[in-house]
């Protein structure tokens, strides 16, 4: 399921474009149905099977917390199983002694190899936004069919970005007002753009900074400001491709990048980088926490409540991209890092001086520097252990 | 301009336009025999 490039996957995102909007059924049972035939084509039916299992458990354990009897028990496992799941998977992926024992166990090494390839981080990020959202928002739970559809979405299976339920609840409304022409060509344009950041712009600098297929290796800090650019135009390149598929075929997909080097703090920056994931940390845990500590400190305290709740949201940030000690400690560093740059902007903002006109021009060149090398900087810390030699 | 709305025709062509001139680059320039995701694995 790899190549933005596939003939099958552009087959089947087209023929949806065409065939969604016919199917006498309601969108997201027809996008469920439709996203079966895609799994099954791209990644082979037993991924299709695996998805199928997965949803069924998960969806059962979402309509048990709905039932007034079992609603605590429901509500526990529903939060617990996808998240033990969560830690079991990437300990099997990034413990080097877990590969060993997962080479002398055949059956669990294949229960693992199953959830790497559903893409189980995402499916994780998925699970516990629809929980979040039917449990303690009182939305509606979807079918099983239409479940699947917003689990295991196969436009966005690889590498995200990460669906709102809400939105994906909303493909149900009416889109006859939507000129066919106007949709179709915003969708190339958004798939056109991709391709040129990710086939142009990603493999020219990529051949440039490491060489005709040299590997993507951080030497010193300029290697990771060349690859941090290069992360970039790859991942929001493969981010649009897969929006302009969502707009094809009428599926709610979020928008990834929003030109996250203008950005003139690291809080700024981290609205306009991986936007569905840090969209996502901040619906669901670092809104809900702060507000907790909010109704506990006093709102007094409500600015502390908020510097608290980054660190649990960055630990997770950490621990999601590699489970190990290094990253979670990357984390809270980054935690660190965004309260300092948070209060400081706070400070200055109070003086009269930042009002002026020559301030917000210093501001507006100087900051996306300042955040470039603040940012490389984090980066270059953990380089070797996110992307080892 | 939202994507509910309907556009003028000449906005369309213009789109049109610029959705081939962007394609006609990738095709002439985009390097895809070296195809690879680094978030592989997430």
């Amino acid at each position: 399921m790899g190549s933005c490039l596939d003939i099958h996957f552009w087959s089947i995102v087209a023929l949806a474009a065409l065939v969604m909007r016919a199917l006498p059924v309601r969108r997201t049972i027809g996008f469920g149905l439709w996203n079966l035939l895609g799994l099954a084509v791209l990644g082979g039916w037993q991924l299709t099977a695996s998805a199928l299992v997965v949803t069924g458990i998960y969806w059962s354990l979402l309509r048990w917390s709905q039932r007034t009897r079992y609603a605590k028990l429901g509500t526990w496992a529903a939060i617990m199983v996808p998240g033990l799941i969560f830690v079991a998977t990437k300990i099997g992926t990034d413990w080097s002694i877990a590969h060993s024992w997962l080479n002398d166990h055949p059956q669990a090494l294949l229960l693992h190899r199953v959830f790497v390839n559903l893409a189980y981080s995402y499916v994780f990020l998925r699970m516990i936004e629809m929980a979040h959202c039917v449990i303690w928002k009182a939305m509606p739970l979807l079918d099983p069919l239409s479940t699947a559809g917003y689990l295991f979405p196969f436009h966005m299976i690889f590498a995200g970005p990460v669906n709102l339920y809400q939105d994906h609840l909303k493909m149900n409304a009416s889109l006859e007002r939507r000129d066919p022409w106007f949709v179709a060509l915003n969708g190339a344009d958004q798939i056109a753009t991709g391709l040129i950041y990710k086939y142009v712009c990603a493999e020219y600098l990529r051949i440039a900074c490491f060489g005709v297929g040299g590997r993507l290796i951080s030497a010193s800090w300029i290697d990771t400001a060349a690859l941090i650019v290069y992360l970039f135009f790859d991942f929001a390149g493969y981010s649009r491709i897969m929006l302009g598929a969502g707009m094809w075929m009428g599926v709610p997909t979020p928008v990834n990048f929003n030109s996250p080097f203008s950005a003139t703090t690291i809080t700024d920056f981290f609205t306009r980088w991986h936007m569905s994931l840090g969209a996502f940390i901040q619906r669901n845990i670092f809104m809900p926490l702060q507000m907790t500590l909010v109704r506990r400190w006093g709102v007094r305290r409500a600015a502390w409540a908020g510097v608290a709740a980054l660190v649990p949201a960055w630990a997770f940030v950490g621990l999601w991209h590699r489970f190990s000690l290094g990253c979670m400690v990357y984390g809270l560093v980054f935690a660190a890092v965004v309260a300092t740059d948070k209060l400081m902007r706070d400070r200055v903002l109070r003086q009269s001086w930042s009002q002026s006109a020559a301030a917000a021009w210093t501001a507006r060149l100087l900051g996306p520097v300042y955040v470039f090398v603040v940012v490389t900087t984090m980066l270059h810390i953990v380089i070797t252990e996110l992307m080892p030699a | 301009m939202s994507i509910n709305e309907n556009p003028a025709p000449r906005r369309l062509v213009g789109l049109a336009i610029i959705v081939t001139l962007k394609l006609l680059l990738f095709v002439l320039l985009g390097r895809t025999e070296t195809l690879h995701f680094v978030y592989a694995g997430f």
